[in-house]
């Protein structure tokens, strides 16, 4: 209120008086608020009875800003790094065809069409076989919860926005100013409102532009050029040169149905992520077009360029022995999707958890992958195993044709790799926390640490039946 | 953990009325491991709480025996010194009181 009459008086040039009111404006946030009352667990305990996502609620622009959403919240053992854990040759690295990877032609160009065929039919098979016999994860009504989500989760995205949004120019006024840091709080707390989980910021160079495909998902050449506008046609998406920024980020999985992959209902878990990315996309390319700037997105998951690539440089996650990044906060449990802007951002730097140093000695994903698709080597390679990879990350390499036969014959995603990975476990668990923080400071207790993962129990679970027992919050975000 | 925090408040305060009350004499190191012991305690009870939480079996099992244990070892020392030495002090107090008697 305060802040409005501070406005009014502002319009009407009453310097002293918009000063006056517009001190009382509050920046600070509701939880702020609850940490001086020494109130933050009962704080905590308040927002988990919060309806639908604990959406944090904004009043204005000003409390997006001041919010502590806002800004870039890591645990306190996330170190920033110059370049990250993972080692790349950006003169070897180049641009790559997403029709090579096993969604399109890989599969097919690896393992040949009958094999394909063949793998295609054994999945039919398997999938009526289950069905009749009830197998557990595997009965009717996972399989509805499996197609039902399904059904919607690659919706039709749009690469240029649908556009709308007014305009500065329409509503008579000039655009949004802002310098690359105040942006970049806007940015984390629109996009927190709007279900992100993480935000990181890549700026596009002549090396970074590499992590965007030649042709995208859909077989559309991608052109990064001197251009004006971006454009799209039937056969080409152009990203104008001065688009610099990636906003990359994440949508949280559900914890509970990732530790009961790969059976059909878990798979809901992935199918949400997925339907969820486009959802904020849209929503958010119209914000900045309001703003006076270009928002450019996938025209599906997955689109336009590496999610693992722009992740790992924005410091999202760290490169891990399954080719995924590992986040601080949720390990793998998480789908990440990406837009491009003119909006002037301030990059953030790539991350050192110990991720990378924990896989060379764990090496419980490659032991338990039904498939054995994973590399249980314990050094890295620059090597690539097919053409369906492109060269220039030293990394662990997965075979890919050997997991999509798999991801076929079971009918599912699998995904087995993040259910058991020892860095994908509880937030609530305290000792977890010290885990990660030991990790990402010394490799001394790696070994001692997946020792203690087996202990535990922790890892994927296969009574799936359990899963029709449980209580879920709300997308079943735990 | 706003309610975990005021039961170790009062705890902590009890603990430290009826240590003067009664008049025994606690040395730091018993201190200290009484800390220990109570921060393994908390320890154990948060996770055994998170595990049991989230549907696990083994874990809180675990986390019982691998943390809990030593934490009730510690307790035990903490209390077990300076009582003991209490005990000694009082029975020394009603000799020396009867021989003078």
């Amino acid at each position: 209120m305060n802040h409005l009459v501070s406005f009014a008086f502002e319009k009407r040039g009453h310097k002293a008086m918009a000063k006056k009111y517009g001190k009382y404006h509050s920046t600070m946030s509701r939880r702020d608020f609850m940490k001086a009352l020494g109130l933050g667990g009962a704080g905590l305990g308040m927002a988990s009875m919060a309806p639908v996502v604990n959406a944090p609620a904004y009043k204005d622009m000003d409390e997006v800003l001041s919010s502590s959403e806002a800004g870039l919240k890591r645990p306190s053992w996330v170190k920033e790094v110059d370049r990250p854990t993972a080692e790349i040759d950006w003169d070897l690295f180049e641009r790559f065809d997403y029709g090579e990877v096993m969604f399109v032609r890989g599969f097919e160009k690896a393992m040949g069409e009958t094999y394909v065929r063949w793998a295609s039919q054994v999945g039919r098979e398997n999938t009526t076989r289950w069905l009749r016999q009830g197998k557990p994860g595997f009965t009717l009504r996972d399989y509805a919860l499996d197609r039902g989500t399904a059904s919607h989760a690659f919706p039709a995205a749009s690469f240029l926005g649908h556009r709308r949004s007014p305009t500065p120019a329409s509503l008579g006024v000039s655009r949004w100013e802002g310098t690359p840091e105040e942006n970049s709080r806007m940015v984390r707390g629109i996009m927190r409102l709007l279900g992100a989980d993480d935000i990181a910021i890549v700026e596009l160079d002549e090396n970074t532009e590499k992590l965007f495909y030649t042709f995208d998902t859909d077989g559309k050449k991608i052109n990064i050029e001197h251009v004006t506008n971006p454009d799209e046609g039937e056969d080409y998406r152009t990203i104008p040169k001065r688009c610099r920024w990636v906003i990359v980020y994440t949508i949280k999985m559900s914890y509970e149905l990732v530790r009961r992959l790969p059976s059909w209902s878990a798979g809901a878990t992935t199918y949400l992520g997925y339907a969820q990315g486009p959802f904020l996309q849209d929503r958010f390319q119209e914000v900045i077009r309001t703003l006076g700037y270009t928002c450019l997105g996938e025209s599906r998951p997955n689109a336009l360029g590496t999610s693992t690539g722009f992740g790992v440089l924005g410091g999202l996650g760290e490169m891990s022995r399954i080719e995924h990044q590992i986040t601080p906060k949720r390990g793998l449990s998480v789908r990440v999707f990406k837009m491009v802007t003119d909006l002037p951002l301030e990059p953030t730097k790539p991350i050192n958890t110990g991720v990378m140093d924990f896989c060379r000695t764990c090496k419980k994903c490659a032991e338990l992958c039904p498939a054995n698709v994973i590399s249980s080597s314990t050094e890295t390679t620059w090597e690539v195993p097919g053409p369906y990879k492109r060269p220039g990350v030293r990394s662990w390499f997965k075979i890919d044709p050997r997991c999509i036969s798999y991801w076929r014959q079971t009918g599912t995603a699998c995904g087995f790799c993040f259910a058991v990975c020892p860095l994908t476990r509880p937030q609530s668990s305290s000792y977890f926390n010290a885990m990660r923080s030991t990790i990402s400071r010394t490799t001394a207790f790696n070994g001692a640490f997946r020792r203690m993962d087996d202990m535990l129990g922790w890892g994927a679970r296969k009574d799936y039946e359990s899963f029709w027992d449980l209580e879920f919050p709300v997308y079943g975000w735990d | 953990m706003f309610l975990i925090g005021m039961l170790v408040g009062m705890a902590v305060l009890g603990l430290v009325l009826f240590i003067n009350h009664r008049n025994i004499d606690v040395r730091w190191y018993e201190w200290l491991i009484g800390v220990l012991g109570f921060g393994f305690l908390l320890f154990t009870i948060q996770n055994v709480m998170a595990a049991a939480e989230g549907y696990w079996e083994t874990a809180p099992l675990v986390f019982l025996w691998l943390f809990g244990t030593p934490s009730l070892v510690l307790l035990i020392i903490a209390v077990l010194l300076p009582w003991l030495r209490h005990r000694g002090k009082n029975r020394k107090g009603t000799v020396a009181e009867n021989a003078q008697g």
